[in-house]
């Protein structure tokens, strides 16, 4: 590295935590980390899939219980009616009413007045916390 | 919000309430004062234990009974421009700079690692702090290491191929954290119910093996129920001035939540004033108190007095262009009143060729007009037409010049006969509003006589009459509200109308103002004005109705003080007759009014946002604290019901359901299962959890089955204790570096607490 121009400015909060120049002994010296480890969660999930499909096609079928993997062992959508019970998107009350407009579901007329004046964006982002915002793509 | 002043006796003032202080930001101070075990570093049969999740990490040796190093898996890894180098801090330091926390990144993506570059350095830190490898050419220890439950064999495979190439661990195994802990508090049948930091698990466990294949995951975790926290706390307090961090958010969870015994019933009550005041928690964020300067009494009087000095003044200024508007109108009545009365003088044509000129289409227009303008005449002389005291006390003005014709008049003195004129006409005005005044006093008072007079005849309808009245007042003022605030809305109807009335206006202002025809004329606009029914012939009538000429109003927008005017006089007309229900109705008392009705008392989002206690919208602290009432318990059901957050899965109690009751044939294995519902992991914490389960779990099962329900010792750090005497304890599972190298990097030995192959 060329000579630097200005004198570093060091943080000694930071030089003393920075682990960079920590001597690791217990590492593989030869160690060469593989080209490119990072993938989302959903890359994985699908490349696994895509395996699993291309194993099943080649080979004999397989046999035997299914095999659990990270994607089927997810709860699956509630089948009980008392679970689709309407709450309050602002209160959290039960809610016995759904406003047309937005689609927000109140309590009473006054949180309803108060939907009435919400800002602009701001039903949305109610909609978001239930996750029943549309999303234009 | 001032207290109304007929509010009713006020109830014992409430103590002041308990305040909560927001904490501290998290810090990197964590010098631990216990002393390890040196020895460990450099004995090859200890095995190092690493609890490797997403909210905390947590490594430490076999034999220590509790983990050496525990921090958050956060990485900064970045060039510092200024000091020219690149740092690396992982764990609790990344807090100790902005810079640093800013570039923090967690190798987790939900609950497995993703980033293997992050995790890299995150366990030779974790190395670095224990201290092995001192040998060098690897760890030297046989390595422990929880595991997403059904992680994905790429994940393991890279896990693997860290441990064994990077580090030369001699051999690994790999494990489920929560049936580590279920393990460390003896556990052999029952259910894991393990609510960690992204996630939700169920995992039964049968004769101590953990039955991974029948597990369940709920994808709802710590992290996300904190995020849930901190998007309804900015909801609602849009406004308010410090900004919530995360962390807040997640620590406000911490403290304050607790998982509700019954839902159901316990929220409907919630925001009543009697619960509040119990359940009500108020966040006192810091903020700086703005000195009021207080003023003296001299300065205050002062300034009032100035007020009032400029306030008559407008006053006076508004009485007087009252009285030049009245006169004019007075005097262009008078007119046409002398148009009208040629009509019997005139020939028809030449008559007709008259209101040609003055604009009149025929006698009925200019009958219009005469009575239009009496009666604004009428109605401007009922108000204020300046100081009455020389009509009053003195006696009349003479005017002696103008009875003088002009010609004898000097130039002065012709000045002083205009000026004279126009006082006469000012004084003359002034007595004829004078008795209008007096003769409408006359009328009300008769009127009151006459209501009183029918209010004892029969007083059932009387009230009723005076209830519609009030209804009536009541919808003009909601409707005047709705119309208001639609007009603030571009896409609103009300909005649209205006455009179409400014829209008529423009086109027809041109000359051919008569020849207007068709429906869309202005006042049926959205007034929705009569006064165009008959506009049939070639005059719309437009005008006729007085709610015709609101159009105008309508089309400016804007505060108006006119409309301001409007509505303190439906205030008032509101507040009289009110008061006349109050004197006369037994059923209608103080709570029935309109004013009671908009007390912060009975406002339900007055009890949301701002508790049970009056707001003072001036104080500072006020304005900086946050009330959690309904968080509390809203935020910990999501994982009972995660539909209130949009997750479209079944909750913890349906899914143990769905093992037990479904999954799980054996009816003696069931029995033995429900004998111990086991719960670790952070997101059990909350205060409420077990009885919340045991009670739904008995609920969904067959009656008379026995139900026990525990919470594990320490529900953070039994997972990584399980894991520690594990290792010490069984020699079975442990895959080495030639079975790696031999069957793969997926390759594990199954043993009772990990997953399956």
């Amino acid at each position: 590295m060329a000579p630097p121009a200005a004198v570093p400015q060091t943080n000694t909060v930071l030089d003393e935590l920075d682990i960079t120049p920590h001597p690791r002994p217990f590492k593989n010296p030869n160690w060469k980390p593989p080209h490119r480890r990072t993938k989302t969660l959903k890359q994985i999930l699908s490349d696994a899939t895509r395996t699993a499909a291309a194993g099943e096609a080649g080979a004999a079928p397989a046999t035997g219980p299914m095999q659990t993997t990270y994607a089927n062992i997810e709860s699956a959508p509630s089948l009980h009616p008392a679970h689709s019970k309407k709450w309050c998107d602002i209160t959290g009350l039960p809610a016995k009413y759904t406003d047309p407009k937005t689609k927000l579901r109140y309590a009473d007329k006054e949180v309803y007045a108060a939907i009435r004046l919400l800002p602009p964006g701001s039903a949305e982002r109610y909609l978001e916390l239930r996750g029943a915002n549309v999303i234009l793509k | 919000m001032p207290s109304p002043s007929t509010s009713p006796p006020e109830p014992a003032p409430l103590p002041p309430p308990k305040l909560y202080d927001i904490r501290e930001a998290p810090t990197y101070a964590t010098s631990s004062t216990t002393t390890w075990d040196d020895s460990y570093k450099n004995n090859s049969e200890i095995a190092i234990v690493i609890d490797n999740g997403s909210w905390q990490t947590r490594a430490g040796f076999s034999h220590d009974h509790l983990p050496r190093l525990t921090c958050p898996p956060m990485v900064s890894k970045y060039r510092d421009r200024k000091a020219q180098k690149t740092y690396t801090v992982v764990g609790n330091d990344v807090f100790a700079d902005p810079n640093s926390r800013g570039q923090a990144k967690t190798p987790f993506d939900s609950n497995v690692v993703s980033n293997f570059d992050q995790m890299e350095t995150l366990l030779d830190y974790c190395f670095i702090k224990l201290g092995v490898g001192e040998g060098g050419g690897g760890v030297g220890h046989p390595v422990v290491m929880t595991e997403a439950v059904c992680v994905p064999g790429y994940n393991r495979k890279m896990m693997s191929e860290l441990l064994f190439e990077c580090y030369n661990a001699p051999s690994v195994i790999f494990g489920i954290d929560s049936l580590f802990s279920y393990d460390y508090n003896n556990g052999k049948t029952g259910l894991v119910m393990s609510a960690g930091h992204t996630a939700t698990h169920l995992i039964p466990m049968v004769d101590g093996k953990g039955l991974v294949n029948l597990s369940t995951r709920l994808n709802w975790g710590g992290s996300q129920s904190a995020d849930y926290m901190l998007k309804l706390i900015q909801l609602k307090y849009p406004g308010f001035p410090a900004k919530l961090q995360s962390w807040q958010a997640e620590a406000l969870m911490k403290d304050h939540c607790y998982v509700s015994p019954n839902y159901k019933e316990e929220v409907a009550n919630y925001l009543r004033p009697e619960t509040l005041l119990e359940k009500d928690r108020i966040i006192q964020f810091p903020f700086t108190e703005t000195i009021k300067v207080e003023k003296s009494q001299e300065e205050l009087d002062r300034i009032a007095e100035r007020r009032k000095e400029s306030g008559r003044k407008l006053q006076e200024q508004a009485a007087k262009v009252r009285l030049e508007k009245l006169i004019k109108k007075e005097q262009e009545l008078a007119f046409l009143k002398t148009l009208q009365a040629r009509q019997e003088s005139d020939s028809k044509r030449d008559f007709k060729r008259l209101l040609e000129q003055n604009d009149f289409r025929d006698e009925a227009a200019l009958e219009k007009s005469i009575r239009e303008l009496d009666k604004t005449i009428r109605r401007a002389r009922k108000q204020d037409v300046g100081p009455e005291d020389d009509a009053a006390n003195n006696a009349p003005p003479t005017f002696p010049l103008l009875d003088i014709p002009d010609e004898e008049l000097s130039d002065d003195s012709k000045k002083m006969k205009r000026h004279q004129k126009l006082m006469k006409s000012n004084h003359e005005a002034r007595l004829r509003a004078k008795a209008e005044k007096e003769a409408e006093r006359q009328r009300q008072e008769d009127l009151e006589r006459a209501d009183a007079a029918k209010r004892e005849a029969d007083l059932p309808a009387w009230l009723s009459t005076r209830h519609a009245a009030r209804a009536a007042v009541l919808t003009k003022i909601k409707d005047r509200t709705r119309l208001r605030n639609e007009l603030s809305d571009r896409k609103s109807l009300a909005s649209q109308m205006r455009m179409k009335s400014i829209a008529n206006l423009a086109s027809d202002s041109p000359p051919s103002k008569k020849r207007r025809r068709g429906p869309n004329v202005p006042g049926s606009g959205a007034t929705g004005g009569g006064g165009n029914g008959g506009g049939g012939g070639d005059d719309d009538n437009f005008g006729a109705n007085d709610d015709d000429w609101s159009v105008y109003r309508n089309i400016t927008m804007g505060t108006n003080s006119d409309e301001d005017e409007e509505d303190n006089e439906l205030a008032k007309e509101l507040k009289v007759i009110e008061d006349q229900l109050l004197l006369h109705d037994p059923d209608f008392d103080r709570n029935d009014t309109q004013e009671a009705k908009s007390d912060w008392r009975s406002s339900l989002l007055h009890a949301f946002t701002r508790g049970a206690r009056e707001h003072d919208v001036d104080d500072q602290a006020q304005a900086n604290q946050i009330h959690l009432n309904m968080e509390r318990i809203r935020v910990p059901e999501v994982t009972f019901q995660p539909g209130m957050a949009g997750l479209d899965q079944a909750g913890v109690i349906e899914i143990a359901g769905d093992i037990l009751l479904e999954r799980i044939s054996d009816q003696s294995v069931r029995e033995n299962i429900l004998k111990d519902i086991f719960l670790t992991g952070g997101g059990v914490a909350f205060k409420g959890f077990d009885e919340r389960v045991r009670r739904e779990m008995r609920e969904i099962t067959p009656a008379g089955s026995e139900i026990r329900v525990r919470r594990a010792g320490n529900v953070l750090l039994d997972a990584w204790c399980g894991a520690a005497r594990f290792a010490k304890m069984e020699k079975g599972g442990w895959v080495t570096r030639g079975m790696w190298e031999e069957a793969g990097g997926e390759y594990i030995l199954e043993h009772r607490l990990g997953n399956a192959f």
